[in-house]
Parts: structure tokens; C-alpha cells; sequence
């Protein structure tokens, strides 16, 4: 039982921070129709510049802020230069260039700052634990709920309550609509990529604190996962993909703890067949209806 | 089909001199000519890939004489080059981007290694191999065959799966399936020795092996895509909804395109296997799929040519780099120190051509093509009919046969006048043009089964009602119309008969056969055919292969009704723009080369949307006489929609009045146009003038 | 207000529109008639931006427009009201009209705009923190309707606004026309219902084929025997009477 209940908190803990990924995909995908393969790179982004905050000697929650803030401002570098020009072009067009962007970016740290990992360290209490019954909670992971719930609040609170999240919301229905109001379209995209950037950089601190260390390649798992989490929910519904992140993060924890030890190897491999699975049966999603094409 | 021995005889009559006039005779010489089309393009694109392989040759054979790591690039560059030619068959016909394809190569390369590699060696690092593998030692020819053709059975069981889904969906599957193929070879320790290097595999692959397989892949991909069944996929690639209605099985041809490329794939992996003597999981992954996917991207994914192309540049660009990079030449194993210079090359790559030209440098087009344009049509510009139709667009833009002849002339060249076209321009005036006159008679003589019909069908969207009950019936020779203010329902009755939508309640039959539950393609084949209101031909391809793909389905399907796509094209005049891509063309000839493409199915039933739509009345007129022709010709019903009263009221012997989903009023033009409830449904009601809806009433419910 | 001079629309290879010309002048209903596939959704695509004009201009209070974004367009003050309204389905009411004046500076206008429609539209009231989806068609053809005034427009463009209603729905659809006319908007309201509306238009122009082949007072244009001759076919036997 104590098993079981340490496994969920796992689960939750590593579904918050697929779903926060798989949020920030969803967004920009309800509204301009892009897959961005390059949405793992944003959290390698991310702990680039916390590495850089790192070595010249800055505390931990203020190279935590610059990288978030960093990831923004590559969010936004990447809609600018690689996404506007193709905003108008086929999915497939679009899919390729973030898959472009994607293999650049890795190269690019890979070559101008080094191919071998690099620390970067989180502070000691984030691994400090208490023991409750069997259940030994950690800090990290206390953190990294706490930061989910509250991101998704205020993604709630943004969407719900401002009106360029209203905007967004709109946008995601009928984008032309939206500009007959008046809305800036740039100013929409734009929003969206942000939020994007913002969630993937919370996203990125939680995990470089359970990892302390950063990789020319380490996004692109993490992005793949947030796909994923965004196929089981239905591409572009958010609460979809907010599910799919958690029941990745469930399915990926249970298959790590109770499959079989010659077994463990293949978890990925589990999760991604499972995924293959569900996409074949219902190419719409899990939680999405079958809704017939318009033609 | 009744209508059979009159068309034939309509045909023979109207001197197409082409055509026997008995069906079965026509069919089998059509068939016979167009097989022996078929053979000469697929010739054609022999020579093609003959073209391209002694280019490649050359520049493998010369660069290997050089010797040392030069060899080995050369070799590099010919395994590579079998990779991007199999992930083209599939991605580059289907427009699906397969990211699984380097796994079908590491499933390939394992295979062969796992047979071929000394026993041993497997007796240290595979001991506990399952089926006893770690015993056999197969020579390594045989071993790379039997990793081929293993691979590939393993791939067309996946492909049975895959081939179900389209576009995004399709591509995060084959994502998904390269992570778990990695896991596999990864974690499967005990088959494949896990991460770490597999090593011992005799290494037999020199520039031969390369250039044999490099023949076979260019041979292979440039006939697939020159055959029958590449054309279908690529039109699935260019639309799939006008690809199933008009007969293309979607699903089955895109599988056939997925099992040829991974056996190419397959093929390249046994290569790069017997190349490299060690290999290890990581080498069939990320590294890999980039590489290949840059160097189709550049070259053009749509073509053989490109995919050629785009290898041997980024293999120069990936040369240049790695020699910038300044790491060790250790070739596919090691990754030197700034190995990702190489991809941040490959990364900008990709950007660029997809912001500038996201076709690649060569798009679709192909040496034999090139080649062919040059020395058979001398310096006869393909764009030439493009002009001749955009210069009349101004004055009259187009739909009918006569408007081709003119564009014919108006390049000033000796294009020799067909019979065919012939016939078609002179048979425009021959058919009467007052409504009255032809609907009467016509409405009378028509059979007392029709050949379609459609009772009380009901289509719900989401709650709303979009069909409610609606029954028509099309008889064989007949026009009908179907008219109604916007958003009455008329498209959705269209696809609800073309199997589109399958609608909440109703009986469709064709000649007594039921259409219910049927697919698009289905419908089709049993000689449904329809154009769409928003154009949808298949517009990367020519208007000749826009034509085939429906020939080449009723050829198969109803050898009675079928014609070669030259018959078609010379009835429409389409002989000087056959081979432009349809997108191209102006609008109006757009609209055109779809009724062509429908009436390519030989349809027993035709369906317009809209065809009058963006026609000034001259045009509108010229159409009515066109489709009688047809009519006239193919001897089949036409059920077409259109808001151009004027038009339909000219051309219709019969006439459905759809509003918010019902008939709410069917007849001769005369009598529609009588009815006040058709008239309130279009115009409105006069302030204090009632409709006399009360005593019109009845009419709704025997409709 | 208005002036559209020779608006050419292509879609593609196609020409919509072959040179439309018209006026709207400042406190007029002005309707845009025709049948299906006349060109007046085009019309109204090119004057609103939604399509770059092939050639021609707008000026809308003397400055050309023709081109500009949709954006700027709206802010500069024409609404319009689109074909089957595409309203906001999943957002409440009470959004879809927030973001009708989202992009408005003067706030306190945007508020007193939206006490304002509410009182033009009681039923909006009632339903603000319903779902937009929901409301049946009338409903929505108003919460529509107002969503476009939102913005504070001094030209309110409507592209068939009876679509889909029942009769009567669209008799009181054509009253708050009339009604928003007499608080001194300008409206320009493109309809293939063509009697109702030059019952109170006072101009109209009828368009047919790409082109404009007839204007002239409401009045005048519905005693003219060939206008249903023009929608439906000319030896059309109901024209007679």
C-alpha cells in the first residue's frame, strides 16, 4: 500500500512536469496549427543559461529566473525567425521547420559550448526528505506540484480572466474571427509562444533540479514525451494535454516500478508502443470524439 | 448499365474515330493502348534512373580512385544515398513524413549481422542468443537477403497499421516506432549485445555493393513512382478526399508505398552493416534520421532526381563541415569533437529550404523528364497552353471543349485537330438550349428505375439538422438539379451519396444496388463521380495523371465504361496542357480538368458542385451545352447544385429545391420556378405578401 | 463614408470581383444584393482586408485602406458583421463581447458600449455566462450583432444577417438594423433576402456575377419588374405576377 502510494506521488510528480511541457505545445498548436518538434530545446535552453548563471557564481533561484526568462526570450527568437515566415504553409512544412530548429539548437550547444554534460547544480534542501509512514516525500518533489498547480492556475486565471487569454482562446476556434475584432493576430502568436517559452522554462528548472545537470540532447526526450502527452490528449486541447501529461507520467512511473527487472529496459519503449497504439485506433486522441471532416 | 450500347453508338456516331463502337471491343483496345503507354513511361523512367545512375556512378567511382577516407565517403555517400531513395518512395509519394525508416535500416543491419557474424564471436557476445542464433553462421549475401526480406515482412505488418493514418498523426507514429525499434536493439541484450557495439560482422560492402544497390533503389523508386499504383499514392499525397471518390483505395495503395520503401531502407542497412563490421542501436537513430532527412529535404522529397541530388550536396556540405569540425575520420563510429557542426549545418538547412523553397531545389522533377522534354517536343514550352488559357481568361475563361481548340490555335502551333475535339465543338449547337424544350421530353423518356436514388436521408451535425429527409432520384441520361438558398444542406446531400458522410437515416441505391455503408472509393468504382465546390484536383500532378489515377480506376473496375486518359484529354482539348501540373492553371481550366477527372470513371452517375461557379452568363451558357455533351457521350445521369438559377433552370430537366434540409419542392424548371415557396426561399417575402405556404404544403411530404 | 473604386478580388486564378465601385454615405443603409456567388461576401472580404485587393481602392473618411490589415481596419472603425456569424462557441457571451472591444483604448467606452448592447439585447443579459455555442440562432445572430458594435464602429458592416433564421427572427433582425440606423450608425448590409431589405434601405446596389449592374433607392429597385428576373432565371413565371 505505502508502495503503491510512494508510486503515485512519483507519478504525479513526473506528470506535473510533462504536463506543464505539454501545455505550452498545445497552446501554440491550437493556434496556428504547428507541432513543434523544438519545444524539448527550449529546456535545454533553459539550463544553458542556468549553467551560465551558475558559473559566474549566482545563486540557485536567480540563475533558476534568468533561465526562465531566457527560455522566453528563445520562444519568442523561434517564432520570429523560423515559424512566422512558414506561418502559412502546409503542417508538414511547418512540422519540418521546428524540426530543423530543433536539430540546430542541440547542435548548437553541442558545438559552441561542448558535447559532455554540464552541472548545474540545484541546492541541497531540494533533495532534503521527510518520511511520513513509509512515504518519503521529497522536497523536489513538493516543488515541483506546488509550481504546476500554481502555473496551471494562473494559465487558468490568464485564459479565463484577460483578454488577450480570452484572445487565445478564440484564436484557438477561428483565427479570423479573431482579427475581425480588432486583435492583433502577432500579438496572439506571440502571447502564445511566451507561455509556451514560460511554462517549458518552469518545466526545465523542476527537472535540472532533479538532474543537476545539462546536455546538448537532453530536450528532445523531453519534448518527444510532451508530444506524446499532447497525442493521448487530442493535439491542441489543453485539458488534454494537461491529462495526457499526467497519465504519461502514471504509465511511465508504473512501468518502472513493476515491470519485470529484465524488462526495465524497454519502459520507453512500452510507453511509445502503447502511444502507437492508441494513435492507430484513434488517430484523434483518447479524449477526443471521433468528429467527422468538413469537406 | 442499359445505357451502354447508346453510348457507344453516341460515340462512334459523333465520329470519335478512336473508339469501336461495341463495349467490349472498346475496352479491350483501350486497355491494349494503354498498356503499351504505360510501358513506354515506364521505359522512359528506366532510362531515367539508367541516367541518374551512370551520373552517380561517376562521381562514386571517381572520387573512390582517390583512395583512402575518400573511398570510404564514396561508399558513405552510396549507403546514404540508398536510405534517402527508400525513405522517398514512401514519404516523398505519400507526403507522410516517415521518421522510422533509419529503424527499418538498424532492423535490417542487425539481422544480417546477428546471421552472418562468426560464431565465435556471438559465443562472448550473444551467447544466450534466442533460436539458437548464436550457433548459425550464414555467408554474408545470404544473410543481407534474408535480413531484406525479414525486415521487410516485419515492416508490412507495422505498415498495416500505420497506413490507416495520415498526415501529423501518421509521422508521431513513426516517431514513437523509431524510439521503440531503438529500445528493443538496446535493451533486447541477449539478440543484439545491447548499447554497446555488435561487432564481427564480415565486412563486404566496397563501392559494387553501393552501386548495385544504388541501381536497384534508383530502379525500384523511379518505376514505382512512374507505375499505376505510385500514382495513386501520390494523388492520396495531393488530396485525400478527391482521392477516394475518385476510386483510389487510400489506405492500400499508401501500405504498398510503406513496404517498398523499408525494403530499400532494409537494403541500405544490410550495407551500412557489412560497411562499418561493428555497429551499434545509436547508429540507426537520431544522428542518421537527420542526415537523411536534411539530404531529402534539400534535394526534394517529391522526387527520385532529388533525393539523388539532395544526398550527393549535403554529403559535400557534410565533407566541408566535418573538415572545418577538424575531428578524427573515423567514419560512422566515433563522433568527432564538433560533430555538431555538421547538424547545426543540417538543422539550417532544412530552415532555409523550407522558408524558401519547401519543395527542395528540384521539387518533383526528374532527369527522364528533363531529358524527355528536351529531345521529343523540341522547344515546345509546357507553359505554353498556360499562357494561351491565362491570355483568353480575360475574354472568355473557359470551360468548354471549343474554348481549348481556340487556346490550341492561339499558341500558332501545328497541334493536328483531333476528331474527338472536333466532334465535341461541333456538337454544342446541336443541343437545344430553351429549357422547355429539352426538359419535357427528356424528363418523359427517362426509365422508369432511376439509376440513383436517395430516400429520406438525414444527416445530423452535431444536433443540427442538415438533411432532414431528403429523397431525389437520377435516371440515367438525366439532368437534375439541386437548388436552395445558402446553407440548405445541398453539399452535404452530395457527400452523403458520394460516401463522404455516412448519413443518421436513409437508402441510397445505384441501379438497385445499395450504397449505404459503402466508402468513397467504393461508390466510386461503382461509377459515381463528382467534382467539389472549392477545386480539388490533385495539384502536383499533370492534368494527364490527374486524369490516369480515374482511368486507371475504372480500367480496373468498369472495363465497360473506361477510356484512356488521351481520349479524355483530346474530348476536353486538353492536349496542350497535359503535362502541366493542374495547380498551375488558371481557375477556370481547373474547374474544367475536375469534370475531365470525374468523367475519366466513366461514371454512370455524375455529380457537380457548383460547376458555374466564378462564370459570367456567356460561360454559364457555353456550360450548359458541355454538359449535355457529356451526358450525351457517357450516357449517365448528372445531379449538379449550383445558386446560378439561370444556369440550372437552362440546363435541368428536373429540378430538387432543398432549404434548411428538406425538399421543399421538386419539378420541371417550369413548375419550380412557379412555387412562391421557392421564390420566398431565394428572395425573401414582399412586406404584407405572404407566401402561399398553406396550400404548397402537401407537396413536402410525398417529396 | 465609404467608397469603393473598381475593387478587383482574386482567389487564386480566379476573379471574384471585376471592379465593384459603391458609396455609402454617412446615416444610410445601404445593401449589397444578388444572388449566390455574385461576389458580395468578396465585396465585403476586400473592403474589411480579410483578402488583398488585386486592384482598386477604399477609402473609408477619405483615406485609402485598400490593403491595410484586417486589425487596423476594425480599429479604424468599420465592423463587420460576418456570414454565419462565427461567433466564439466554446466562450461565453459575455467574452465574445469583451473581445468585440478588446481593441479599443478608451475603456470606459468599451464599458458603456456593453451596457449599452445589453440594452439593445436583453436576451444577452440573461445569458452572459453562457457558452456561445449554445444560444439558439437568433440569439446568436444577435449576441453577433453586438459583439461588432463593441468595437464602437462608425460603419457597421452586416454580410447576411437572416441566414438561417425563420421569418420572424428575421423581421427582428431587420428591425434592429433599422433601429441602430436611427441612433446615427451607418450600415451597409449585404443579403441575398432581397425585398425585406430595400423595404427600408435607402440605397442599394445589386450585384451580379463580379459585378454591379444595378443601384438605385430601395424604393425604386422594388418596383423594378426584372429584379426577380435577375435571382431567378428570366422567363421565371413567379416574376410575372
Amino acid at each position: 500500500m505505502t508502495d503503491f502510494l510512494q508510486q503515485v506521488l512519483n507519478g504525479i510528480s513526473l506528470g506535473s512536469t510533462y504536463a506543464l511541457l505539454a501545455l505550452g505545445l498545445a497552446i501554440v498548436f491550437s493556434i496556428i496549427g504547428l507541432v513543434n518538434f523544438a519545444h524539448g530545446e527550449l529546456i535545454t535552453a533553459c539550463g544553458y543559461v542556468m549553467f551560465a548563471g551558475y558559473s559566474v557564481g549566482l545563486p540557485w533561484f536567480v540563475y533558476a529566473g534568468i533561465g526562465i526568462v531566457g527560455t522566453v526570450i528563445t520562444a519568442l527568437l523561434m517564432e520570429r525567425l523560423a515559424f512566422r515566415p512558414v506561418r502559412n504553409a502546409s503542417p508538414l512544412t511547418m512540422m519540418l521547420t521546428s524540426l530543423g530548429v530543433s536539430i540546430m539548437i542541440a547542435a548548437a550547444f553541442e558545438t559552441f559550448v561542448s558535447p559532455r554534460v554540464k552541472a548545474v547544480p540545484a541546492p541541497d534542501w531540494i533533495s532534503s526528505a521527510v518520511h511520513i509512514g513509509g512515504l518519503r516525500i521529497q522536497a523536489e518533489h513538493i516543488l515541483t506540484i506546488g509550481v504546476t498547480a500554481v502555473a496551471v492556475l494562473l494559465l487558468l486565471l490568464l485564459l479565463k480572466k484577460t483578454t488577450i487569454g480570452v484572445a487565445m482562446r478564440a484564436a484557438a476556434e477561428d483565427f479570423n474571427a479573431v482579427r475581425l475584432m480588432g486583435i492583433k493576430a502577432n500579438a496572439v502568436i506571440v502571447t502564445a509562444f511566451a507561455i509556451s517559452g514560460f511554462l517549458a522554462g518552469l518545466a526545465a528548472v523542476l527537472i535540472l533540479a532533479r538532474r543537476s545537470a545539462v546536455n546538448p540532447h537532453m530536450g528532445i526526450f523531453l519534448g518527444i514525451n510532451a508530444f506524446v502527452a499532447n497525442v493521448i490528449g487530442g493535439l491542441g486541447n489543453l485539458w488534454g494535454a494537461l491529462a495526457g501529461g499526467f497519465v504519461l507520467g502514471f504509465v511511465e512511473v508504473a512501468l518502472r516500478a513493476w515491470l519485470p527487472v529484465n524488462l526495465s529496459g524497454f519502459t520507453t519503449g512500452f510507453v511509445f508502443l502503447f502511444v502507437a497504439i492508441a494513435l492507430v485506433i484513434r488517430p484523434g486522441g483518447l479524449f477526443s470524439p471521433k468528429v467527422a471532416e468538413r469537406v | 448499365m442499359s445505357g451502354l450500347p447508346e453510348q457507344g453508338e453516341t460515340l462512334a456516331g459523333r465520329g470519335a474515330g478512336l473508339v469501336p463502337a461495341a463495349g467490349a471491343a472498346r475496352a479491350s483496345a483501350c486497355a491494349a493502348e494503354e498498356r503499351r503507354v504505360q510501358r513506354r513511361e515506364l521505359l522512359v523512367a528506366f532510362g531515367g534512373s539508367v541516367g541518374l545512375f551512370v551520373i552517380v556512378a561517376a562521381i562514386a567511382l571517381g572520387y573512390a580512385t582517390l583512395g583512402g577516407s575518400q573511398r570510404n565517403t564514396a561508399i558513405v555517400l552510396l549507403m546514404n544515398m540508398v536510405l534517402v531513395i527508400g525513405l522517398q518512395i514512401f514519404s516523398g509519394n505519400s507526403g507522410v513524413l516517415s521518421l522510422a525508416h533509419v529503424s527499418f535500416a538498424g532492423i535490417a543491419a542487425y539481422i544480417s549481422a546477428i546471421l552472418s557474424a562468426p560464431t565465435l564471436v556471438k559465443g562472448t557476445t550473444i551467447p544466450d542468443a534466442p533460436f539458437g542464433l548464436a550457433g548459425v553462421e550464414l555467408p554474408a549475401p545470404l544473410a543481407m537477403i534474408v535480413a531484406v526480406v525479414v525486415t521487410t515482412l516485419i515492416a508490412a505488418v507495422i505498415g498495416l497499421a500505420i497506413a490507416r493514418l495520415s498526415g501529423i498523426s501518421a509521422t508521431i507514429v513513426t516517431l514513437a516506432l523509431m524510439l521503440v525499434v531503438f529500445a528493443v536493439l538496446t535493451n533486447w541484450k541477449s539478440l543484439t549485445g545491447g548499447a554497446e557495439a555488435f561487432y564481427g560482422i564480415p565486412v563486404t560492402t566496397n563501392v559494387w555493393w553501393g552501386l548495385g544497390a544504388v541501381f536497384v533503389a534508383l530502379v525500384v523508386a523511379r518505376l514505382f513512382k512512374a507505375s499505376r499504383l505510385g500514382l495513386r499514392v501520390q494523388s492520396t499525397r495531393e488530396d485525400e478526399v478527391a482521392a477516394s471518390s475518385s476510386g483510389v483505395q487510400v489506405v492500400r495503395s499508401r501500405f504498398w508505398s510503406w513496404v517498398l520503401s523499408s525494403a530499400v531502407c532494409a537494403m541500405g542497412g544490410v550495407l551500412i552493416a557489412h560497411f562499418l563490421g561493428a555497429i551499434s542501436p545509436s547508429g540507426f537513430y537520431f544522428t542518421l534520421l537527420f542526415l537523411t532527412l536534411a539530404m531529402l529535404v534539400l534535394g526534394g522529397e517529391y522526387g527520385v532526381t532529388g533525393a539523388v541530388v539532395g544526398t550527393v550536396l549535403m554529403t559535400i556540405v557534410s565533407e566541408a563541415t566535418r573538415y572545418l569540425g577538424d575531428g578524427p575520420v573515423v567514419f560512422g563510429v566515433d563522433i568527432p569533437p564538433l560533430a555538431g557542426l555538421s547538424q547545426l549545418v543540417q538543422g539550417a538547412i532544412i530552415i532555409v529550404v523550407m522558408i524558401w523553397r519547401p519543395s527542395g531545389l528540384l521539387g518533383d522533377r526528374e532527369l527522364d523528364g528533363l531529358l524527355s522534354r528536351r529531345l521529343l517536343r523540341g522547344t515546345r514550352s509546357a507553359g505554353g497552353r498556360v499562357a494561351a488559357a491565362s491570355m483568353e481568361t480575360a475574354a472568355a475563361d473557359a470551360i468548354v471543349t471549343g474554348e481549348a481548340a481556340a487556346g490550341a490555335t492561339a499558341t500558332g502551333e501545328a497541334v493536328p485537330e483531333t476528331p474527338a475535339a472536333t466532334a465535341t465543338a461541333e456538337a454544342v449547337p446541336e443541343t437545344p438550349a430553351g429549357p422547355g424544350a429539352a426538359a419535357a421530353p427528356a424528363a418523359d423518356a427517362a426509365p422508369a428505375a432511376a439509376a440513383l436514388s436517395v430516400r429520406g436521408a438525414s444527416m445530423q451535425f452535431a444536433g443540427l439538422a442538415a438533411l432532414d429527409d431528403a429523397s431525389l432520384e437520377v435516371h440515367s441520361g438525366q439532368v437534375v438539379g439541386l437548388i436552395g438558398p445558402n446553407g440548405a444542406g445541398k453539399t452535404t446531400l452530395l457527400n452523403v451519396i458520394s460516401g463522404l458522410y455516412a448519413p443518421t437515416a436513409g437508402e441510397m441505391t445505384l441501379n438497385g444496388v445499395s450504397l449505404n455503408g459503402l466508402r468513397p472509393y467504393q461508390i466510386a468504382r461503382l461509377g459515381i463521380a463528382r467534382t467539389f465546390q472549392t477545386t480539388r484536383l490533385f495539384r502536383e500532378l499533370t492534368v494527364r495523371q490527374n486524369l490516369e489515377v480515374a482511368a486507371s480506376v475504372a480500367r480496373g473496375h468498369r472495363p465497360q465504361a473506361a477510356r484512356s486518359a488521351a481520349e479524355i484529354l483530346s474530348q476536353f482539348g486538353f492536349e496542350e496542357i497535359a503535362d502541366t501540373k493542374a495547380g498551375v492553371l488558371p481557375y477556370g481550366v481547373q474547374r474544367e480538368v475536375e469534370v475531365a477527372r470525374a468523367v475519366a470513371l466513366g461514371p454512370g452517375i455524375l455529380l457537380l458542385d457548383e460547376p458555374a461557379a466564378g462564370l459570367n452568363d456567356a460561360e454559364s451558357m457555353e456550360l450548359v451545352s458541355a454538359v449535355r455533351g457529356i451526358r450525351d457521350r457517357e450516357g449517365c445521369g448528372v445531379l449538379l447544385i449550383d445558386h446560378d438559377l439561370h444556369f440550372v433552370m437552362a440546363l435541368c430537366e428536373y429540378i430538387y429545391v432543398l432549404d434548411a434540409g428538406r425538399i421543399i419542392c421538386r419539378g420541371v424548371p417550369e413548375e419550380v420556378q412557379r412555387d412562391p415557396l421557392v421564390v420566398a426561399a431565394y428572395l425573401g417575402t414582399r412586406g404584407g405578401e405572404a407566401p402561399a405556404t398553406a396550400p404548397t404544403m402537401p407537396a413536402l411530404g410525398e417529396a | 463614408m465609404l467608397e469603393v473604386d473598381g475593387l478587383v478580388v482574386r482567389y487564386g486564378g480566379i476573379e471574384a470581383l471585376h471592379g465593384v465601385s459603391l458609396r455609402v454615405d454617412a446615416g444610410e443603409i445601404v445593401g449589397l444584393l444578388g444572388p449566390n456567388g455574385a461576389g458580395k461576401s468578396s465585396t465585403l472580404a476586400g473592403i474589411m482586408g480579410l483578402v488583398k485587393p488585386a486592384a482598386g481602392h477604399v477609402r473609408f473618411e477619405g483615406a485609402d485602406i485598400a490593403g491595410h490589415s484586417t486589425e487596423s481596419i476594425v480599429r479604424g472603425g468599420l465592423s463587420l458583421v460576418p456570414e454565419r456569424r462565427r461567433l466564439f462557441g466554446h466562450l461565453s457571451v459575455s467574452d465574445n463581447l469583451l473581445l468585440g472591444g478588446a481593441a479599443r483604448k478608451d475603456k470606459a467606452a468599451a464599458k458603456r458600449d456593453r451596457e449599452r448592447v445589453m440594452d439593445l439585447f436583453p436576451v444577452l443579459r440573461e445569458r452572459l455566462d453562457q457558452a456561445a455555442g449554445l444560444l439558439s440562432g437568433g440569439e446568436a445572430q444577435q449576441l453577433a450583432i453586438a459583439r461588432a458594435l463593441m468595437s464602437g464602429p462608425r460603419l457597421l458592416l452586416l454580410d447576411e444577417p437572416s441566414l438561417g433564421l425563420a421569418p420572424l427572427l428575421v423581421d427582428k433582425v431587420f428591425d434592429l438594423v433599422r433601429t441602430l440606423r436611427d441612433e446615427g450608425l451607418t450600415i451597409f448590409i449585404v443579403e441575398q433576402n432581397a425585398y425585406q431589405v430595400l423595404e427600408f434601405a435607402d440605397r442599394a446596389y445589386i450585384l451580379r456575377n463580379g459585378a454591379v449592374v444595378d443601384q438605385g433607392s430601395g424604393a425604386e429597385l422594388l418596383e423594378r419588374e426584372d429584379l426577380c428576373a435577375q435571382y431567378m432565371g428570366s422567363s421565371a413565371p413567379a416574376c410575372k405576377t
